[in-house]
Order: structure tokens, then C-alpha cells, then sequence
């Protein structure tokens, strides 16, 4: 997460204490100075557990630089440093722990290099283990690093337990591939072990996290024959024996009428299942094209057998509790795209969506006939990023209700070509990109509540009254409805900024510019 | 003069309520002018090398000074300030030593136990020390402590070897070189904390002269010298605090309607980190505990012949002491620290559940808590709670972070209904119980509530602030 405080690489005195010295004099103000390189939280199965700094201290050579990393803790709290020698160009892209210890992802761009190492709790160093990186390797740590503050997601490493961390990475095959590698604590490859795409495939194959518990790893695999293009896309669902290390099950989702799409799994290691959620499709549909038909639950035993589905239809089931047309559209006519799925201490499981819905950009437009329709010009069309949705599901699976909480639409402008896209499609686009309104989603330690967060406007009349706010949507069991909380980003800071705390807080970080001084805040949710 | 203060004390009139001591504008211009003369003065005298960093560290510790009085940090109060001046007077006249020294004795409302000389003449104690000290003999230690920093001048000295240290050439040329090498950071830091190091081992040496010239001041007061070891054992068991007991919030603000729940008081679980040693001592509060090894002063100290022990039971500072631990959490009040206020208040309602003063500023915090969170401010006026704070506090501030913005909200109202009988002819009481309920009573209840205030008290202190006052109820 090199998002955290990305573009506020400023120059930050560590000694403002002492006296200043004359101009023309060496002074400790000059000497002890530090460059921010990157920053984050660190997480543990979703929660955030601290926060690191990465910061460059000083000039060893011309090739070399020494970087100073620090930990803080959950409660901003120095918990300890170290200093290290690196290239450069390096860049700390993810930070993990897993109650016994952290793991950090240093990358060299220029080398295509990446360097995991882990430090125990006293920052005494535990392994060390150095990978090439190819170019699909290398866009992964981009994209996994630069679109999203979500501490779950795009992030590719998880604790498995307090003994190791589970590795997502992109791999060239045939075609592209993925690999789900284990590493233990000490990073040493013969206690690591791993899970692959068939090398000899022909079709791209792209491994997401699911769920992980103490035993079982869950992961979706979406497949696909070409890169770009929206045929024959297909999900496949893998459950990992974390313990025999075996590949329990990797089988097709889909069944004799339906084609499924995957959204959230969760493991419940007690009864040995796995519950899915998804939209299903018609036999027959592309699943990147057309509507789905509705929403499904289905939970899998360990040998990946079926042993629970219910079917949500959009037109018979789903429209009874808010206004679908014709065309499947819901509420003022847009689509849902779904973003996390949290289950509750009550049992009670919450989808979280955004509507959406494909539009003529009139910007896009102008800009087309000015420039010529050439390369670089907006397309004709937007996505217009509507009010957010919330699908609530009780402890047996039935749809309870349907809850629409609402905000100022917000456009996402196309690049030229992409208006011929279907909406779906386009989804999955803005999603990648992290174009959508929606934040993160996080629940309590006890999973009593969960919290939800966008970024929107204000709907004040006149544009210039128009001030950005932080909404939080949170539900505590027990209570029958949505709690909404704003927080309101206009500041006397240069920027101000909210990034993911532990559960209950976010972390507001203002900047000034001019006392050249950042003040990290960590601020209660209302809920 | 000790007595007339205690006799005209509002505390001393009456055990069940506190009026808050004013600062007096006139005291504050009258120290304002002293301050600025006594500056002039000693720029005049500032000469020889470095003379202009010296002399702009002087103007930097008066303006410090001068902020800190025109923003109430000092009680400028003239009868309770009297008392201290009489203690001050009464030393000094059994001192010729010190009668060419203009002094200046002035008490912060800081909660930390500390006093500080500041080289000027001025003499800071603050409230969270007298609140620790036992009897007069202990703060008049103290004082002959700080006035012998000032008759040694060791502030002043200590300015001007750091000045000479950290402009001087040795330190110029080491950051020169440190800034042509390539670990300039570890390297320059190294060489802030010997300098600090430096510094500390002259303070050191400053701690046990003043110790020892302090006996030398006090031997001719009416004051016990015996009890200049007690104080310095005080002093070394600070850190603990005064009052230990974990808040028990279920008899604050449990009623039938309302329920504190268990989840509420779990405190945060701890985060499992190691933290480093060398950041622990980053956050520590500066108090007198982190002076040089106060056993070691109390050896020193122990050399001295005293008078054989004859003190009496001292009730009248035991007054004083009080006056310390209520004004304490009105400063913490005035100085916006919501959650400080509330935590000591709180915990000396265990000692006086019939102060009203206390009742009150508990609503009122509590008010000002719910003000806060509900616009994401809460970390400005209450911490979050870290595992390194003293266990009561730690418990308490779990429980504000566990507790949800609807529920903090019922807390004060619910506070008044159960411990509010007493109070009700107290008219900042009612109006503080007013401002409570607008969080929880819905508009048709709140209105005839706030009626009942503006009846019982026709000309109350509190109808203007009150008359735009109306029900935020929400449905939860």
C-alpha cells in the first residue's frame, strides 16, 4: 500500500528541537534530514496492525542509499527501526504481520528485483529471499500497490496463522499464469511450498485471495483465453489444505443451467465448508457481456461437493425489495457492482455495491470533434459511479433487504475506444483502475460491526459549495439499520487525506505544505 | 496570610461545591511588565561571544513565559497567589543571600508534578506537584530548591554553554565533516545526543548543589528541614499515581434505562509488539522523576544535620492539596483536555460525590466529548489509549473508545438522573444537565425540560447561553 501519503514525498526535519544555526554554517537541520519514500499500513488478515515508514536518510554511494524503515503501531506508537542499505530506486510495496512477524516487500524497479525479508518483533532480521521480477511480476506490485487503501484488497501476501504468509504472484506460462506460494517465517525455500496455473495452459489464468483461516486457503481463479476481449471468461474456485499442503479441490463454477461469477467466499472451518457468493448467468452467457440473472450463495464441502445453493433473481426475488426494470436495471437505472461481501458475529452476511450505469460524455463528445477523434482524445461515453447499495442476507441465506444509501453521482470519463465496451465490462475497468467512489470495507476484532467507506461530494446546488466528504456506512448487530457518518475533508491543511486504521478509526493525515510538518490523527467512526 | 486564604477558601465555606479560581487581569499585566523589565535588563548584561544567540534565547524564554501567562497557564489569582508570595516573602527575609534576587513565584495548572526555575527570576511550581507534596515544609524544600537554581544562575550558565557548544567550533567542525561523510544522519544524531548527554551530566551536577544550597536556605525558616527527605521521597515514587482505583462506571451511570455493557469496559487488548526501549523513554513526561536519581539526592541530602521532628498534623495544607486536585481538572477543562478533566473528576468523586463543582464538569466533559466525536475531533481532546499509561487510565479511555457517539451521548444524561438530586438548586448543575438531555430527549420532551431550568432559576447564570439551545435527539 505505497498509496498511503503517495506524492507527499517531502523533505521532513527530525530535529526541530535545536537551535538553528547560521546560514552559512553546516547545521543539524541540514545534516539530519529525510526523504519519505513510502508508507503504509501493515496489515493482519484485514486489520490494521501498524504502520510503516520508509524513509531515505542518506548518500552511500551513487548507487546506494541508506533507508531508515520504522514501525508504528495501531495506535501510531514508535515500536522500533531499522536501518538498511538498499539500491536507490527502491520502493517498500507491502507490508504484512502475522503476530509473529513482519514481512516486507522491497522492490527495485530499475533491477526487477523484489526482496522479501522478515524481521521479528524486536526488528531482528528472520529470512531474506530475492526474486526476479519479469513484466508481469512487475505490474502486479504496480497495480497491487497503487489502486486501492482497502488493507484486503489487491494486496498479495496473507498470514497463514503465525508460522508463514501466502504469496499471490503472476507467472509466464504458455500464457499467463498464477502461483499461490507458501512461506514460512525464516523465508527459507525449503520450508516453502506452492500451488500453480498448468504451465502448458491456453488459456490466462488469474489466482484472487478469498478466504484464509489457521487450516484452509480459498482463492478464485478467473480464466480467460486473450488478454483483452470478453469471451469465454470463467470462474474457477481452489480450496488449499494449509496443513497437507494438498490442493483439496479447483473445479469450475458453474453447474448444468447457470455460469457463475465470483464475488466473497468465506471458510467455516468448523463445519469444513466454504460459502460463495457470486452472480449467476445463463448457460450459454458471457459473462463479461450480458446481465446476470441474480445473485447466489452456494456453500462447497472440502471435496468440493454442492451442499447448500440459493438463487436471488434480480426480477423475482431481488425486485421485491427495491425497483428492478425490464432490463434488470435496479433503483434509477444502473447495475451493481459488488465490492465486498462481510459476514457479522450474528451471522448476517452484507453486500456491498455501487450502482452504475454507461452514459454519453458530453465532454467526450466536444473532445472528439475538436481533436479529431485521434489517439488521446475522451470517448463519447462515461460510467457514471451512482449511490451505493447494500444487500442484507440473514444467517440462512434469505435476501432480508435491500438498503440504498445514497450520494452525488460522479463521472468516470472513458478513453477513446471504450465506449463499444458493455457495462460490466467497463466495471471491471474502473474497478481495476479504483475509479469507483467505494474505499475499503472493515469489521470489528468481534465482528459486531462493519464499516464501509466511499469518497463523494456534497450536493450542494452551486458547483463552488460542493466540499468532499469521507461516508462511512457502518451496521452493528443487534441494530435494524444502517448507521451513515460523514467526514468532512475541507481542512486548513494542504491536503488531508483518510486512510484505513484499526477497525472503528480511520487515520486522518493532514499535510502542510508551508510548516512542512504532517499531522496524523486517528479519529473514531460514529456508528 | 495563608489563613486568610483559607478562610475566604469557597472550599473551606463549604463541602459540597468549588468556585473555580479567576485569573485577575490586573496581576497578569503587573507579572507581563515585570517579565519584559527583567528581559531588558538582562540583554543589557549579555555580552562577549555568541552574544546575539544568547541574547535571542532570552527573548525566546520570555515570550515562551509571556504566552504561557497570557493564556491562563498561570493562576493569577491574588488571594491564592498571596499565599505562595508569603511563603516566598518569608523565606527570602530569613535569606539576606537572596534579597538582591527579584523573584517571582508563580503556579502553573499543569497536571504533571514538577517545578522549574526559568533563570529570569521567575519560579514555576505547578498544581500537580503541590497536589503530591504533604505539608508546607515539603513545597518550602522545593521552592529553596529552585531559588538556589536561581542564586547559582544556573539556567543562565546552562544557556550559555549550550550556545558555546553547539555554535562553538569544535561542534561546526564535527557537523562539517559528518555532512562530507555518507552517514550523516546516524552520525549527526549521534552527536545531538552527546551534546544532550553533555548537558544533562551538568544538570546533574546543578541538582545536587541546589539540594544542598536549598538546606542552607531553609535552616532559618519556620520550616522542618527533615521533611526535605521526605519530599525527596515523594519524588522518587511520582511516577506512581496519586489515585490508582479504576473508575467504576456502572455505579456513575447505569439506571434502568440504561445499561453499560460489558463489551464497553473490556479494555483495548494489547497489540503483542515489542516495543523498543529507546522509544519508551521518548514519551516520557517530563516530571520530576526524570531528574537526576532522587535516591541519590535523598543520600546527599541525609548528610545535613536537622531539627528534631516537630510537626504538627498540617490540615490547612491538606486544604491547599485540594485546591491543587480541583483546580487541576478545571485546567485541564480550560485547556480543552476533555478527557483528563473527566478522568480526575471522576476519580475524586470517589472522595467527594457531593461536589457539585465535580458533578458538573463531569456533564460537562461529557458533553464536550460527544461535541467532539460527532465531528471527528475526539482525538484532539481525549488520547487513545496505549498500553504504557498507568491502569486506571488505560481502563478509562478504553471505555470512551469503546463506547459508540449514541451511547456517549446517554452517559451524561443519565449521570445527571442518578447522582443529580442533590444539586438540584445548583444553577451550573442545571444548566449542565440541560445541555446533556438536548442529546437524548426528543424535542417534546427536551422543551418542557429546559422550561423547568428557565423556573427554577428566573435569573440564572446560564439563560443566554441556553436560549438557542435546542434537542439533537436522533432516532438511535
Amino acid at each position: 500500500m505505497n498509496v498511503f501519503l503517495t506524492r507527499l514525498v517531502i523533505v521532513f526535519m527530525l530535529l526541530t528541537s535545536l537551535v538553528q544555526l547560521d546560514a552559512q554554517k553546516v547545521t543539524f537541520d541540514n545534516v539530519v534530514k529525510a526523504k519519505l519514500t513510502s508508507s503504509g499500513p501493515i496489515t493482519e488478515s484485514g486489520q490494521v496492525k501498524g504502520y510503516f515508514f520508509f524513509y531515505e536518510i542518506d548518500k552511500v554511494d551513487r548507487k546506494n542509499r541508506a533507508y531508515m524503515l520504522e514501525i508504528l503501531d495501531e495506535n501510531m506508537v514508535k515500536v522500533g527501526k531499522k536501518k538498511l542499505i538498499k539500491p536507490k530506486t527502491t520502493l517498500l510495496t507491502e507490508a504484512a504481520y502475522n503476530g509473529e512477524v513482519f514481512l516486507f516487500s522491497f522492490v527495485d524497479p530499475k533491477k526487477k528485483t523484489l526482496n522479501l525479508v522478515t524481521y521479528d518483533k524486536t526488528m531482528a532480521r528472520k529470512g531474506s529471499r530475492k526474486y526476479e521480477l519479469d513484466k508481469w511480476g512487475m505490474s502486479q506490485l504496480y497495480t497491487g500497490s497503487a489502486v486501492s487503501s482497502d488493507p484486503s484488497f489487491n494486496k498479495i501476501i496473507y498470514p497463514v496463522g503465525n508460522r508463514g504468509f501466502m504469496r499471490y504472484t503472476a507467472k509466464k506460462n504458455k500464457k499467463l499464469g498464477y502461483d499461490l506460494e507458501y512461506l514460512s517465517n525464516d523465508l527459507k525455500k525449503a520450508n516453502s511450498w506452492n500451488h500453480s496455473s498448468d504451465p502448458t495452459s491456453k488459456e490466462l489464468q488469474f489466482a484472487s485471495f478469498g478466504d484464509i483461516s489457521e487450516k484452509y486457503l480459498v482463492s478464485s481463479i478467473m480464466k480467460k483465453p486473450k488478454l483483452l476481449g470478453a469471451k469465454n471468461l470463467s470462474f474457477h474456485l481452489s480450496v488449499v489444505d494449509l496443513t497437507t499442503e494438498k490442493e483439496l479441490f479447483n473445479k469450475p463454477m458453474e453447474n448444468s443451467k447457470y455460469l457463475f461469477s465470483y464475488m466473497n467466499s468465506f471458510i467455516n472451518e468448523d463445519k469444513g465448508t466454504f460459502l460463495v457468493f457470486g452472480e449467476y448467468f445463463q448457460q450459454g452467457d458471457n459473462i463479461m457481456k450480458d446481465k446476470s440473472t441474480g445473485l447466489f450463495s452456494m456453500e462447497y464441502d472440502i471435496a468440493g461437493n454442492v451442499t447448500q445453493e440459493v438463487y436471488y433473481d434480480w426480477k423475482k426475488d431481488i425486485s421485491k425489495m427495491i425497483k428492478v426494470d425490464k432490463k434488470g436495471k435496479i433503483g434509477d437505472g444502473g447495475h451493481v457492482a459488488f465490492h465486498r461481501i462481510v459476514q457479522t458475529s450474528d451471522g448476517h452476511f452484507y453486500a456491498i455495491g455501487e450502482m452504475y450505469r454507461k452514459a454519453v460524455s458530453g465532454f467526450g463528445i466536444a473532445s472528439q470533434v475538436l481533436g479529431g477523434g485521434g489517439r488521446g482524445a475522451a470517448a463519447a461515453a462515461k460510467m457514471v459511479v451512482m449511490d451505493m447499495v447494500a444487500f442484507e442476507f440473514d444467517a440462512d441465506l434469505a435476501l432480508k433487504d435491500v438498503s440504498v444509501i445514497e450520494k452525488r453521482e460522479s463521472d468516470v470519463l472513458l478513453p477513446a475506444g471504450m465506449g463499444f465496451y458493455p457495462p460490466s465490462m467497463l466495471a471491471m475497468y474502473i474497478r481495476t483502475l479504483g475509479l469507483f467512489d467505494y474505499n475499503y470495507t472493515q469489521t470489528t476484532l468481534d465482528k459486531s460491526s462493519f464499516f464501509a467507506t466511499y469518497t463523494a461530494i456534497t450536493d450542494a446546488k452551486k458547483r463552488k459549495d460542493r466540499e468532499v466528504y469521507f461516508g462511512i456506512i457502518s451496521r452493528t448487530e443487534g441494530d435494524d439499520e444502517y448507521v451513515l457518518d460523514r467526514v468532512d475533508l475541507t481542512s486548513d491543511a494542504t491536503t488531508i487525506r483518510v486512510y484505513p486504521a484499526k477497525t472503528g478509526y480511520i487515520l486522518l493525515t493532514e499535510y502542510f505544505k508551508k510548516e512542512k510538518k504532517i499531522e496524523n490523527r486517528l479519529e473514531k467512526i460514529n456508528y | 496570610m495563608l489563613t486568610i486564604f483559607l478562610v475566604t477558601s469557597p472550599i473551606l465555606r463549604s463541602q459540597i461545591t468549588y468556585q473555580p479560581l479567576e485569573d485577575d487581569p490586573i496581576t497578569k499585566d503587573f507579572i507581563s511588565s515585570q517579565m519584559q523589565a527583567r528581559m531588558e535588563k538582562d540583554l543589557q548584561k549579555v555580552r562577549g561571544e555568541f552574544d546575539n544567540e544568547i541574547k535571542e534565547a532570552y527573548e525566546n524564554r520570555t515570550e515562551k513565559l509571556l504566552t504561557k501567562l497570557n493564556n491562563g497557564h498561570f493562576i493569577t489569582n491574588p488571594t491564592f497567589k498571596a499565599y505562595f508570595d508569603d511563603m516566598l516573602a518569608h523565606i527570602v527575609a530569613r535569606n539576606p543571600l537572596l534579597k538582591n534576587q527579584k523573584l517571582r513565584l508563580l503556579v502553573s495548572r499543569y497536571y504533571w508534578p514538577n517545578a522549574s526555575c526559568q533563570g529570569e527570576g521567575t519560579i514555576v511550581i505547578n498544581l500537580g506537584l503541590i497536589s503530591r507534596l504533604e505539608n508546607e515544609s515539603q513545597l518550602c524544600f522545593v521552592l529553596c530548591h529552585e531559588l538556589a537554581h536561581q542564586y547559582q544562575n544556573h539556567v543562565n550558565r546552562s544557556i550559555r554553554d549550550y550556545v558555546k557548544k553547539v555554535h562553538g567550533k569544535a561542534t561546526s567542525k564535527k557537523l562539517k565533516k559528518i555532512a562530507k561523510g555518507n552517514n550523516t544522519y546516524e552520525e549527526a544524531l549521534e552527536l545531538q545526543k552527546s551534546l544532550i548527554l553533555d548537558m544533562r551530566l551538568h544538570s546533574r551536577e546543578h541538582e545536587l548543589e541546589a539540594d544542598s544550597l536549598a538546606l542552607v536556605f531553609m535552616k532559618p525558616t519556620k520550616y522542618d528541614t527533615n521533611e526535605a527527605i521526605k519530599c525527596l521521597e515523594i519524588l522518587n515514587e511520582i511516577d506512581t499515581p496519586k489515585r490508582a482505583g479504576l473508575i467504576d462506571f456502572k455505579k456513575y451511570f447505569e439506571t434502568e434505562e440504561f445499561k453499560i455493557r460489558d463489551r464497553w469496559l473490556v479494555p483495548a487488548p494489547p497489540t503483542g509488539l515489542i516495543y523498543n526501549s529507546e522509544f519508551k523513554t521518548e514519551a516520557a513526561r517530563d516530571s520530576l522523576k526524570t531528574h537526576p536519581d532522587c535516591e541519590v539526592r535523598v543520600k546527599a541530602v541525609s548528610r545535613f544535620a536537622h531539627a528534631p521532628v516537630n510537626m504538627k498534623l498540617d490540615t490547612q495544607f491538606q486544604t491547599l492539596i485540594r485546591v491543587a486536585d480541583l483546580e487541576i481538572v478545571e485546567g485541564q477543562y480550560r485547556f480543552e483536555h476533555y478527557g483528563r478533566a473527566l478522568f480526575n473528576a471522576l476519580l475524586m468523586l470517589e472522595e467527594s460525590p457531593n461536589n457539585a463543582y465535580l458533578n458538573t464538569i463531569v456533564l460537562d466533559c461529557l458533553y464536550q466529548l460527544y461535541t467532539y466525536q460527532e465531528n471527528h475531533e475526539l482525538g484532539k481532546v481525549l488520547s487513545i489509549p496505549k498500553q504504557t499509561m498507568d491502569d486506571n487510565y488505560y481502563q478509562f479511555l478504553s471505555f470512551f473508545h469503546n463506547i459508540r457517539l449514541r451511547d456517549l451521548g446517554k452517559l451524561g444524561y443519565y449521570f445527571s438522573l442518578k447522582n443529580g438530586a442533590a444539586f438540584s438548586k445548583d444553577d451550573a448543575f442545571r444548566a449542565s444537565q440541560v445541555w446533556a438531555a438536548s442529546l437524548v430527549l426528543k424535542p417534546e420532551a427536551f422543551d418542557p425540560f429546559k422550561q423547568q431550568y428557565y423556573t427554577d432559576f428566573p435569573e440564572g447564570n446560564y439563560l443566554e447561553e441556553l436560549k438557542d439551545l435546542n434537542s439533537i435527539f436522533k432516532s438511535k
